[in-house]
């Protein structure tokens, strides 16, 4: 999860005007159930604060003239008022929480469907992890901010502002005198909320530190044990630990000074309304009641400006994720289909490569990884395509599915250059298999028909029957119900490439594209394997990356390949009479070793 | 009880914070309760001075008794504060380090049996409701029963009926927090859980999305995403529904005891029974009762889930490491470093009790020598390998190295001298040099180098964007398979190992890189034994004797040249590899 640490720790303002326009954006559909919330909000502030008022009623107008009808009245008022309060405030929560809900899986799923469309150069540069954190943490942090945050200010903002103004009206200069405790309190608050700030991001930073380090300890245990290095990793695990924890402390002491700060200035508030305000109330310029109600209003004022500055850090991360977000959501689709796609339906397969260059860096033209290659393979023909590691085998796969897009030159399918295609029904067409078999969790069924409903059980039972891999299938405990383990760790090597054969085979595509997998496997599985793949290149364009000589012997055609250049093609026999790299690669094989 | 006994052991070690916060906690309550008193003393000084001229001196000595009580009131809130919470700091760094220092000592079968996530639950979520247990448990306990018995004792003081009446609505704020808290606790958990499988569910998507976009899987993909996000939705509102009526409850049922107050204090005021100063106070003092009476159900819920957490983290610590140094190993300790000769004898060794893995092995390797295993998946090669290193303890007095039983042998000497490469190897999220140089203390930037080079990486090195000192995992450089592989024989060479093991540790090399690396090896360790498990006959054959296993069994042993000869096991596994599995080399 913490695959880039550094740049999500960084935390910024707390407000951004630019930012928040663009959330508040999400929020559009939702319009009416967030103006009935902020009316909602309104009112209940106001109800909050009639509490005081209607004591200091009861205590001016009936309790001192002794009116006992009157006090009944006040108190079903009273009742009542508690009564709304609830319910009002119960209806808002709930339509903010439904509102907010709605509106984080909009964006949620906007970022999946815009993740889901980027091409592979696109992966390389972002580790899962750090996108993961944007599609599900980063959005959880957004909707925190407006269920607890931005809500809960707002409320808080009407409190402050509602008892000021009823302290104003019960007694303005009273008002004005209690008020001289605000600056040393919004000072205490600022000062406060900078330290907090930098204190909750060194946490933040620290315990994702400390669970990263135990969760790789945990996984290399016995690495860490074979190699006896227990005592340097846990003199590792204390420094961070020993660090955390005096984080944690300091963040302790800035609260401990802070929140009874904030007692302190509400009782020196309080000890100015009695010194003056009862000096008032004695010399006759103010009714006991108002006093009372003072006290009470004052007491209430504090609560919203502790909670100010502990909404202050949601907020900041809050705005720190959604800027991550919406950087994810501007990044271009760096393939896009074509403006008028042409929909293969039944394509024959005919392949041609005409004077392919190709490089992974945009930016310089130099470091070409394929360097005019130029091929043609009829409907139904095999080709495999060999050399070093590094020659450029790997990119030709990922051209002809559009993984990658090519920079000069041409790549056709039946006459057609495959940028003129729509994507989805060219990679329809081909039938990719990787050297590392990808298995999702789910059972084996699901694994070779992934989605797709269209393909039949009976389908995927007579394409693993092909494949060879419906005996191994069958003798497991569940059978094709079989739970495959995260990336398929509780099957063999081998038998993965099976299912994922099988796969291909399902999908029957009029191309097939196989990066020959280089692990070994125990012999009889490799004979199973080698077996599988004749079958599989029947009747299909193929173009195999191939480690197999047996492989090899069965194509119609062998181009080898060396540093991005075709250095000789054609069949077996030929390639060897040829005593050219072939040749030499062939004679390494058997000569020597 | 243990886990409170646990607890207290582990608090001990702090008791005089502990007294001195406790202390500060019952002055800061005590202070607490002057402020009403002093505001009723006010009002009923300012109401009967209201008919006639009164100085109001008594009410500036209020208002300055009442900052100074509060003003000292907010010293020893700091400083309860700054002791009681910290402990709990402390407590859980203790625990943390213990933890970790815990896990360190368990076998490696604890870690395969166990999973990771749960591991580290019990290191985060446990953890942490261990410490709110200790810091805000310890804190409720002091509050609420000096908090109580002296507001109650001050309110019936006061009015006797009053208090009767206003306790029952604050009764109810008990029950409420004690029910709503747990029931919220049980939803949100349940809201975590389904973010955490949306979380899975994305990250198996990225990990597979060449995959999902080569078979045009996205739509299914999406679909399957929001299906879960609705449900996410759902369990939000669910959670909305009832912690969403919690505080709105607690302001409804406080407000009811106050009301309750003004309504009958109000009648008793106007009957003369009770002072309106009284009045007040006895309000002040019933709002002072709010947070105690809210905190005992908090209290019952955070001393049920703590004592579960801490339990949940003693179940890990009482697992007892199965391999550790016996008694008679510390004699060993000054014959100093060991050396490279091998022998099992009659080594029967089984995982569960029941099946044996392995049966009857009698093997011997001289020091420097070398032997080669070869068999099927699941033959007992690596379970062998892992015997000799104790990844595993076979029964006493079957392995020796240089004549000694291994369990004799310390862990730190045996492990010190043998060099282990598995087929898919940890590496650390750390640069590539710290990676290699991972076993060993002193090391030169000439040893590294040669290092290097010797595991076939010199090239590798020179793609990388900051060579050696690239951190692996950042970014795209994440290694390739036999990049991995060659790391972790570097790191495991650079030990210069006295036994060097090979567990499949080229299965994702190609034949030429691999019998160059091989060759580097066996040229520049000349002191150390060897022990190789590989598919390759050409590696294989490289090895002084070769032993073939079967089904735990060893079922035949010699030389390449004289195992070919015979018509057993190897020869048919070399007929297949010659014959039919050539690979085409690299480069």
């Amino acid at each position: 999860m913490q695959a880039n640490l550094h740049e999500d720790e960084i935390i910024g303002k707390a407000y951004d005007a630019k930012l928040m326009r663009r959330l508040l954006g999400f929020f559009k559909p939702y319009q009416k159930q967030l103006t009935i919330s902020i009316l909602l909000l309104i009112i209940i502030s106001i109800l909050n604060l009639s509490g005081p008022y209607l004591t200091k009623i009861a205590i001016d107008n009936y309790i001192l003239t002794g009116d006992w009808s009157g006090l009944n009245f006040v108190m079903a008022v009273y009742f009542m008022v508690l009564l709304m309060t609830f319910s009002l405030q119960y209806t808002q929560v709930y339509i903010m929480q439904l509102t907010g809900q709605r509106a984080m899986y909009d964006i949620r799923v906007k970022l999946f469907a815009h993740i889901q469309k980027m091409s592979l150069s696109f992966f390389n540069n972002n580790p899962i992890g750090r996108l993961v954190t944007r599609i599900v943490n980063d959005i959880e942090v957004l909707n925190e901010m407006f269920t607890q945050g931005i809500v809960v200010a707002i409320g808080d903002l009407l409190t402050l502002i509602g008892i000021a103004i009823a302290l104003l009206i019960l007694n303005l200069k009273l008002a004005l005198l209690t008020f001289i405790v605000l600056p040393p309190l919004l000072y205490a608050t600022k000062f406060y909320r900078d330290r907090a700030r930098d204190s909750y991001r060194n946490i933040r930073t620290n315990l994702a530190k400390l669970n990263s380090y135990l969760q790789e300890n945990i996984g290399g245990m016995s690495t860490v044990q074979i190699f006896n290095r227990e005592d340097e990793n846990f003199k590792r695990f204390d420094r961070i630990n020993i660090e955390n924890r005096d984080e944690q402390m300091r963040s302790l002491i800035y609260n401990a000074i802070y929140f009874p700060s904030i007692e302190f200035f509400s009782a020196i508030a309080v000890g100015v309304i009695i010194w003056y305000g009862g000096g008032e109330v004695i010399r006759g310029g103010l009714q006991l009641g108002v006093l009372v109600a003072f006290i009470q209003y004052v007491q209430r004022f504090f609560q919203p400006v502790r909670d100010f500055a502990e909404k202050y850090n949601i907020m900041q991360a809050s705005m720190a994720s959604s800027e991550r977000i919406f950087k994810l959501l501007d990044t271009q689709e760096d393939i896009p289909n074509p403006q008028k796609p042409v929909l293969l339906k039944d394509i024959s397969g005919e392949i041609e490569f005409k004077d392919v260059w190709f490089s992974y860096n945009h930016s310089s033209s130099e470091d070409w990884t394929l360097k005019g290659i130029s091929f043609h393979l009829k409907a139904g023909e095999s080709a495999a395509i060999v050399g070093a590691t590094g020659a450029g085998k790997t990119s030709i796969i990922n051209l002809l599915g559009r993984f990658y897009d090519i920079q000069k030159g041409s790549i056709l399918i039946d006459n057609i250059d495959i940028r003129d295609f729509d994507k989805k029904s060219l990679r329809r067409n081909i039938g990719i298999v990787l050297q590392d078999v990808f298995l999702f969790a789910g059972d084996i069924e699901n694994n070779i028909r992934l989605g797709e409903d269209e393909i039949s059980i009976e389908k995927v039972y007579e394409s693993a029957e092909i494949v060879h891999a419906h005996r191994f299938i069958e003798r497991l405990p569940r059978g094709y119900k079989e739970d495959v383990q995260e990336r398929g760790s509780t099957l063999s090597l081998g038998q993965k490439q099976l299912i994922s054969f099988a796969r291909v085979l399902a999908f029957n595509p009029k191309i097939l594209i196989l990066d020959e997998a280089t692990s070994s496997v125990d012999t009889e599985t490799e004979i199973l394997i080698r077996d599988a793949l004749r079958k599989l290149i029947k009747n299909r364009t193929s173009i195999i990356i191939a480690h197999r000589l047996s492989t090899i012997r069965y194509v119609d055609k062998i181009i080898v390949i060396h540093d991005g250049e075709i250095v000789e093609m054609g069949n077996h026999e030929e390639l060897l009479k040829n005593n050219g790299m072939y040749h030499n690669l062939y004679q390494l094989q058997f000569g020597t070793r | 009880m243990d886990a409170i006994k646990n607890l207290y052991t582990y608090t001990r070690k702090y008791k005089y914070e502990l007294i001195a916060g406790i202390i500060a906690l019952i002055l800061t309550d005590a202070l607490g309760l002057l402020p009403p008193w002093l505001i009723k003393l006010a009002i009923d000084y300012i109401k009967k001075a209201d008919s006639q001229s009164h100085s109001i001196n008594p009410l500036i000595k209020y208002s300055v008794l009442l900052v100074t009580a509060v003003g000292l009131q907010s010293v020893f809130r700091y400083y309860w504060r700054k002791h009681l919470f910290g402990i709990s700091r402390k407590v859980e760094y203790d625990l943390r380090n213990d933890y970790f220092r815990h896990l360190q000592r368990l076998h490696w079968g604890f870690f395969q049996h166990t999973k990771t996530g749960d591991i580290m639950s019990r290191a985060t979520n446990d953890l942490q409701a261990v410490r709110e247990f200790l810091g805000i448990g310890s804190v409720i306990i002091v509050d609420t029963a000096v908090i109580m018995t002296t507001c109650l004792i001050l309110m019936i003081f006061i009015s006797p009926k009053l208090t009767g009446i206003s306790l029952l609505p604050m009764a109810l704020v008990s029950i409420i927090v004690l029910k709503f808290s747990k029931e919220i606790r049980q939803r949100f958990e349940s809201v975590q859980k389904q973010l955490s499988e949306i979380s899975s569910m994305v990250h198996e998507n990225i990990a597979g999305i060449r995959v999902i976009q080569a078979y045009v899987q996205e739509e299914n993909e999406l679909n399957r995403f929001k299906k879960l996000n609705e449900q996410l939705i759902n369990k939000n509102l669910e959670l909305t529904k009832i912690s969403g009526a919690f505080f709105p409850l607690m302001v409804f049922t406080t407000g009811l005891a106050t009301a309750l107050v003004l309504w009958i204090g109000g009648r008793e005021v106007i009957r003369g029974q009770l002072t309106l100063g009284s009045y007040v106070a006895f309000n002040g003092y019933l709002a002072m009762l709010t947070w105690p009476m809210a905190a005992i159900g908090f209290m019952i819920n955070l001393s049920q889930r703590g004592i579960a957490s801490m339990r949940r983290i003693e179940e890990i610590m009482n697992v007892k490491p199965e391999i550790t140094d016996k008694q008679a190993a510390i004699s060993f300790q000054q014959s100093g470093i060991i050396k490279g000769k091998i022998e099992i004898k009659s080594l029967t060794f089984s995982y569960n009790g029941k099946e044996n893995v392995l049966s009857d092995i009698n093997l011997s390797i001289k020091a420097r020598g070398s032997l080669s295993l070869a068999g099927a998946v699941g033959s007992g090669k690596s379970t062998l390998v892992k015997l000799i290193m104790r990844i595993y303890d076979a029964p006493d007095d079957s392995i020796f190295i240089n004549g000694v039983d291994i369990k004799r042998i310390p862990i730190k000497i045996l492990r010190d001298g043998i060099g282990y490469v598995e087929q898919e190897p940890f590496l650390f999220s750390d640069t590539i040099r710290e990676n290699i140089v991972f076993g060993v203390n002193d090391v030169t930037d000439n040893d590294v180098e040669k290092t290097v080079i010797m595991a076939g990486l010199e090239r590798d090195m020179e793609i990388f964007p900051h060579g050696i000192n690239t951190v692996i995992g950042e970014r795209g450089v994440t290694l390739s398979g036999g990049q991995k592989q060659r790391v972790a024989l570097a790191r495991a060479i650079i030990k210069r190992p006295t036994i060097l093991i090979l567990d499949d540790a080229f299965s994702n090399l190609d034949a030429y890189t691999e019998g160059r690396v091989f060759t580097n090896i066996i040229e520049s360790l000349k002191d150390t034994t060897f022990i190789l498990i590989s598919h390759r006959i050409s590696t294989m054959r490289e090895a002084d004797m070769i032993a073939v296993m079967e089904n735990g069994r060893i079922a035949e042993t010699g030389t390449h040249d004289e195992l070919i000869s015979k018509s057993g096991l190897y020869n048919r596994i070399y007929k297949k590899q010659v014959f039919s599995e050539m690979e085409i080399v690299e480069e």
